[in-house]
This record gives structure tokens, C-alpha cells and sequence, in this order.
């Protein structure tokens, strides 16, 4: 049981140190931009606007005729695009986040696993804001609430840990061996059409769907879904599944770091 | 307490394998499998370290003095030995390491001091002190990518110097900034060493011998020589000399004496020399300034005009007013050398008085001032500069009315080379033969 709250160990002891950097590393991607952090609301629109296009009109997707109204596909494409992104950043940006904070490896004293939660903490800020975003649209087109938004964050966390699993694993690889950058930013897109946001798992051919749900957002994006906008509920026995195989990768990957850290200084 | 052992290193060793492939590197952290090729930075370097220990490691580039103090600051790990280290180290391995150059001086300090393990409280508390030393000023408010390098740098120390370590570890950094900052970063280093450890690399062998008690002499990633400074100094001193043929540079060659001084010894027993020995202000120490500001001017001229560039011997007059009401008052003054050390010091003790003829009586006058008249010590070149301090007769040495760190500071250019703390005028030299046959 220790073993397994031991990564929360470094944040907990440099919990300022970790706000200072989380706010340094949010600012840091709007910093000298006019916009400012209107480009964390503004870039998912554009996306969004560009999806709904080619999907919901040049090529009619399913869900137009499955819902009341014409404005709710658009906002299904953002859940799906807000919950990739956050998946996206962590995965691409990982393999060159330590070497991109080489100061802080071999120059100060520096608990070192602050800075991979620095990299899951600025996504899931951007995912929170993104939800808010999406929150306030789901309002004005349905006109009242969304009570499935209340058990968002209960979908969303098993994903935030294995997330912070797999950025254990990748950053460590990363530092040693820079091909994962390039290798993650070719497969970037593959990802993103074999994840079912502008589809949904039913339309797959029965002989695929298997191999669907062992991509880790399937469960996500499809639970998320239902929640949000079919009024459908958790499947609880998937969820008690997805957190066990998050909560495996977690703790997999800090004890990879914790042991390829030891020779970060002589590689960077 | 002082005899307490803060750092304990037993046979330290790095050793760099020396990978073909990148994944080859991971596999040797993560299966313990080694490269054929490997390189020894460092071996067998074993040492302890109690408070009170000013430790300087000097060395060729590459003899493996950064990869030590890395290990001994912990940011890297030592491929055999133990270390055991008690208290928090604070590692200044590279000025501004970790500073983003889009955040602001405040910024970049409040994440700075969150990285040496200070509390947001203790931040909110010594960031006045921090700004003070840095003496950045107004500019903490703007991106560090328009600070000066000096800025830049004092920024950094400065941040450095207030979080509180036991042991503090620095990496050839001194010699950035200007007089006024190197004064105060060696005044700094020195009272940090009382009672805490500072280790530090340097190529300035004259800092090595002015500020440390021991020293280390890192050659091939192995002690070649350790203990006294001196001793340390004139063994790398003369390896150096052997192989790199510059024992030139030990020369006289600066030519005789210059213009004849007036050495009269009769000349230089001026008023206060019969002044028992021991001083009434000691500028070493952190005092408490009664009243800050009172001192309104200083200045040090020769011959009427500001001196600012001296070879010694010269007559000059150092002036200080000050503008308080003060019933005896005294004066004195320190001038010290490049690394901030007391090279002479003197008060007014002695010295006519103005005011004690005016009786005790008498109110106190507004403001006063003292000139001290003396003549410049032969010195080896580089800046200097002159503390002041105003105080009431018979306060103790670590009060005073106001006091004025480098307030006046001049660069000598010696003409007499010499490696020393002082130089001698040669009034005349000759090399004869005894007749041995007599």
C-alpha cells in the first residue's frame, strides 16, 4: 500500500514548488501571445469547427439523425477531441519533457518526478477548461443543465493515472532514446482515427471491436458519451476493470523512472 | 557542534560508460550492463567536511572538478562510494539554472527559492532580503531576458545565499558583477563559512588562498594534493608551471621602484599611531545601524581630484560627512582588497577632535565631518574599495550610527608584480660576489 502512493510522495513534499511550476508551465505556452490563455479555449474551437464540417456535413455522420438537435454533434466531436487532446499532449510531449527541463536535472536539486506531474497536471488544466467550455454549450443547446457532467470527473480520473503512468514510462525512455518523439508524433493521427471520437465502437464491424476496446480511451470516450448525451450510465464493472489496469500501469511506470533516473544527469 | 561532521564521502568514484548506441545507455541503468569503453572522471575522492570548512577545489578543465561537486550536490550519482551528507545543500552549479527568461526577476526568485525547498511563508519573508543583496531594484518586475548579465548573475546569487543552507556549493562563479557585488558576495561567502561549509571551484587561486582554510587539488579525476591552501596552491602552482612552461608569470617584471617615496619611517607615525591596538568598529560584522542614511557623503580624492585608478603610494584623503546629531562622534574606515578582505583599518581614535574641544557641554552639532589622510599601501592590482562607519565613542564594535559598505572603491594597477599580499618598493637591488677566498 505505501508502494503505491509513493509517487504521491514528491508532489505532496514540493507542493510548491509544483503549483510554481504548473502555473510557469501554463503561462509559459501563452506567454507574449495577445490571446494569452484565450488560445487554451480558442485552439479546441477551431478543431471543432473544422470536424463538425467534414464530418457532420461532407460526410453525415450517424449521429445527426440520432440526436435532437443539429447543434449537439459538433459538441459530441469536442468531448471526443477535448479527452484526445489530453491524452495527445501527455503522450507527445513526454519523451522530450525532461530534456527540455535540463536545468533542473543536473543543475539544482531537483525532485525530478515533480516534473512529470507538471506535464499531466497542464493537460488536465486544459482538459477542466475545455469541460467548462463544454459545460456552458451544453447548456445554451439543451437548455438546462447536463446532470451527466456531474460524473464526468468519476470517468475521467482512472484516466488522468494511467495517463501519468504511461508519461512515467515515456519520459524516461524518451531521455535515453530520442527516436519516441518522432515514432509518437507519426502515430499521433493513426491514434486519433483508430479512437472512436467522430465514431462510435457500434459502427465498427463486430470482428474489429475487440481490438477497439484495448485502446485505453475507448472506455473513456464511449462512457463519456452516453453520459453526456444518449442518458445512458457507468458500466461499473468496466470501470472497476479500467482503474485496476490504470492503476497497474501507474505504479509499473514510476518504478521504471525511479530506476532509469539515476542516469539522467550522464545522458543529457 | 563545530566538531560535528556535515559531509562524509568515502572513495567516491564516476565513471562514464561510454555508450555507442542511446538504447545502450538505458539498458546499463536498467540492467547494470556496462560499455566496453569507459571513462573514470572521478575516483577514490574521500573527505569530511565540519561547519567552519571553506573547501576550494582547484584543477585543469576536465580533471573532474564539476563532475564532484555535482555528486556532492546531488544531482548526479556516484558510480562506487558512499555519501552522507547532513543538512540542506543549496548548489549554485550554474548562475540562473532553471530562470525562464520570459518570467520576471520575481517569478523566476519565487521559483527558485521553491527549488531550494523554502515554504511559500519563508519565501514571503526573505524576498525583501533578496531583492536588497541583488540590487536589481525596479527591474524584478520585468522579463529576466532584459537583465544584464550582471544582473542576471547577482539575481541568482542572491537567491542562492538566502535559502537558508548548511552547506552551500558553488561553481567557479565568482568574478561576475561589479566591485560593489563582488565585495558583497566574498563579504558573503566569508560569514557564510563561520559556522556552515562552503565548497567551491575556482581558477582564481588568490580567492582559494584568501577565503579557504583547506583545499583539494583535483588532477585526472584524483587527489593530487589536499589540506592547506598554500601548500595545495604552490603543488598545482608548480605542476602547472612544469607542464605548461608558464612559470614565467612568477617574474618580476615590473622594474625597480618607481619615483622616489619619501619612506621616511618618521614620516608615517601620523596622529593615532599611539593608539593602543584593537579597533572601535569591526566592519566583519553584521552591525546594527542606528540611523540609517546619515551618512551623507563620502569621497576619496588625491591631490583634490576623485581617485579611481591607483598604483600605490600615493597621498589621498578620504572624506566622510554626516548629517545627525551626535554628542562624541568617531569614525573609521576599512578598505579591502578584491576578495573583500580587511587589508588596513583605522579610526579616529587620537585624532584632534573638533567636537571633545567644544566640550562635553556643548549641544550636539547637526552634522560633521572627518578626513583621514594617509597613503596608499603598495598592492597587488585589482579593485578595492573602502567601507565607512560613523559611531558614537564607546559604543561596541557592532553598533554604529550609520556605516556605508564599499563606499568609495578604486582599481590599482600595480606596476611592482608580485604574487603576495602586499608589494615592496625595490628602492635598489644588486647581485654581488663574496669574496670567498677572504
Amino acid at each position: 500500500m505505501t508502494r503505491l502512493f509513493a509517487p504521491f510522495r514528491p508532489l505532496f513534499s514540493n507542493r510548491e514548488l509544483f503549483w510554481q511550476l504548473l502555473l510557469r508551465d501554463i503561462q509559459s505556452s501563452v506567454r507574449g501571445s495577445v490571446l494569452g490563455i484565450g488560445w487554451i479555449i480558442l485552439t479546441p474551437l477551431v478543431l471543432v469547427a473544422i470536424y463538425t464540417f467534414v464530418f457532420g456535413v461532407v460526410l453525415q455522420s450517424a449521429w445527426v439523425s440520432k440526436t435532437d438537435s443539429s447543434l449537439e454533434v459538433p459538441l459530441i466531436y469536442f468531448t471526443g477531441l477535448m479527452v484526445f487532446s489530453f491524452f495527445m499532449e501527455i503522450i507527445t510531449r513526454a519523451p522530450e519533457y525532461i530534456r527540455a527541463n535540463k536545468t533542473y536535472v543536473t543543475k539544482i536539486v531537483f525532485p525530478v518526478e515533480v516534473l512529470d506531474w507538471i506535464l499531466v497536471g497542464t493537460a488536465a488544466f486544459k482538459l477542466a477548461a475545455s469541460a467548462t467550455l463544454l459545460t456552458v454549450f451544453l447548456v445554451l443547446v439543451l437548455g438546462r443543465f447536463p446532470v451527466g457532467m456531474l460524473a464526468a470527473p468519476l470517468v475521467i480520473a482512472p484516466l488522468v493515472v494511467l495517463c501519468a503512468g504511461l508519461a512515467w514510462f515515456i519520459s524516461a525512455v524518451g531521455t535515453y532514446v530520442r527516436d519516441l518523439n518522432q515514432l509518437l508524433l507519426a502515430i499521433g493521427p493513426v491514434l486519433m482515427f483508430v479512437s472512436p471520437i467522430f465514431y462510435s465502437v457500434e459502427q465498427v464491424p463486430e470482428n474489429f471491436r475487440a481490438l477497439f476496446w484495448a485502446n485505453p480511451l475507448t472506455w473513456v470516450l464511449e462512457t463519456l458519451r452516453g453520459l453526456l448525451f444518449f442518458n445512458q450510465g457507468i458500466d461499473w464493472q468496466g470501470y472497476a476493470l479500467y482503474w485496476v489496469a490504470a492503476i497497474a500501469v501507474f505504479s509499473a511506470g514510476f518504478g521504471f523512472f525511479q530506476r532509469a533516473r539515476t542516469g539522467f544527469a550522464d545522458v543529457i | 557542534m563545530s566538531s560535528e561532521i556535515r559531509i562524509s564521502a568515502r572513495d567516491l568514484g564516476k565513471v562514464y560508460d561510454l555508450h555507442d548506441r542511446p538504447t545502450a545507455a538505458l539498458s546499463a541503468v536498467m540492467f547494470g550492463r556496462h560499455a566496453p569503453r569507459q571513462k573514470w572522471a572521478l575516483r577514490d575522492f574521500s573527505m569530511e567536511a565540519r561547519p567552519g570548512d571553506f573547501i576550494g577545489i582547484i584543477g585543469r578543465n576536465g580533471a573532474g572538478k564539476s563532475t564532484l561537486l555535482e555528486i556532492l550536490a546531488g544531482t548526479r550519482s556516484p558510480s562506487t562510494g558512499t555519501l552522507e551528507i547532513v543538512g540542506r545543500v543549496a548548489a549554485l552549479l550554474e548562475l540562473g539554472a532553471g530562470f525562464n527568461p520570459d518570467f520576471t526577476g520575481l517569478e523566476n526568485a519565487r521559483l527558485c527559492a521553491a527549488a531550494y525547498g523554502l515554504s511559500p511563508r519563508q519565501i514571503g519573508e526573505k524576498m525583501p532580503a533578496i531583492i536588497e543583496f541583488s540590487g536589481v531594484g525596479d527591474f524584478m518586475d520585468r522579463p529576466t531576458r532584459e537583465y544584464s548579465s550582471g544582473m542576471f548573475a547577482r539575481l541568482a546569487f542572491s537567491v542562492c545565499a538566502h535559502c537558508d543552507a548548511d552547506i552551500l556549493i558553488v561553481d567557479e562563479i565568482l568574478g561576475v558583477g561589479d566591485v560593489r557585488f563582488q565585495q558583497k558576495s566574498m563579504r558573503f561567502l566569508r560569514n557564510f563559512a563561520r559556522d556552515r561549509i562552503v565548497l567551491f571551484v575556482s581558477h582564481n587561486e588568490a580567492a582559494v588562498l584568501a577565503l579557504c582554510n583547506r583545499a583539494f587539488w583535483i588532477d585526472d579525476g584524483a587527489i593530487a594534493a589536499a589540506g592547506h591552501p598554500k601548500e595545495v596552491v604552490h603543488a598545482y602552482h608548480r605542476a602547472t608551471a612544469r607542464t605548461a612552461d608558464e612559470g614565467a608569470e612568477f617574474l618580476s617584471s615590473g622594474g625597480l621602484g618607481p619615483e622616489a617615496l619619501p619612506l621616511d619611517p618618521s614620516a608615517e607615525s601620523g596622529p593615532g599611531e599611539s593608539a593602543s591596538g584593537g579597533s572601535w568598529h569591526d566592519f566583519d560584522s553584521d552591525c546594527r545601524r542606528l540611523r540609517q542614511g546619515a551618512i551623507a557623503r563620502v569621497s576619496l580624492t588625491r591631490g583634490g581630484s576623485d581617485a579611481t585608478m591607483l598604483a600605490g603610494g600615493e597621498m589621498l584623503t578620504l572624506c566622510i560627512e554626516w548629517s545627525v546629531g551626535a554628542k562624541s562622534p568617531c569614525a573609521a574606515f576599512a578598505l579591502r582588497d578584491p576578495m573583500s578582505q580587511i587589508v588596513a583599518y583605522r579610526d579616529s581614535s587620537g585624532v584632534f577632535d573638533a567636537f571633545e574641544e567644544a566640550g562635553p557641554a556643548a549641544e550636539a552639532p547637526e552634522s560633521g565631518s572627518m578626513s583621514f589622510e594617509f597613503r596608499l599601501p603598495f598592492l597587488p592590482s585589482g579593485a578595492y574599495a573602502i567601507d565607512v562607519a560613523v559611531f558614537e565613542a564607546g559604543s561596541a564594535p557592532d553598533t554604529c550610527i550609520d556605516r556605508l559598505d564599499v563606499a568609495v572603491s578604486f582599481q590599482v594597477v600595480s606596476r611592482h608584480i608580485s604574487s603576495g599580499l602586499a608589494n615592496v618598493p625595490l628602492a635598489g637591488a644588486e647581485i654581488g660576489i663574496l669574496d670567498a677566498a677572504s
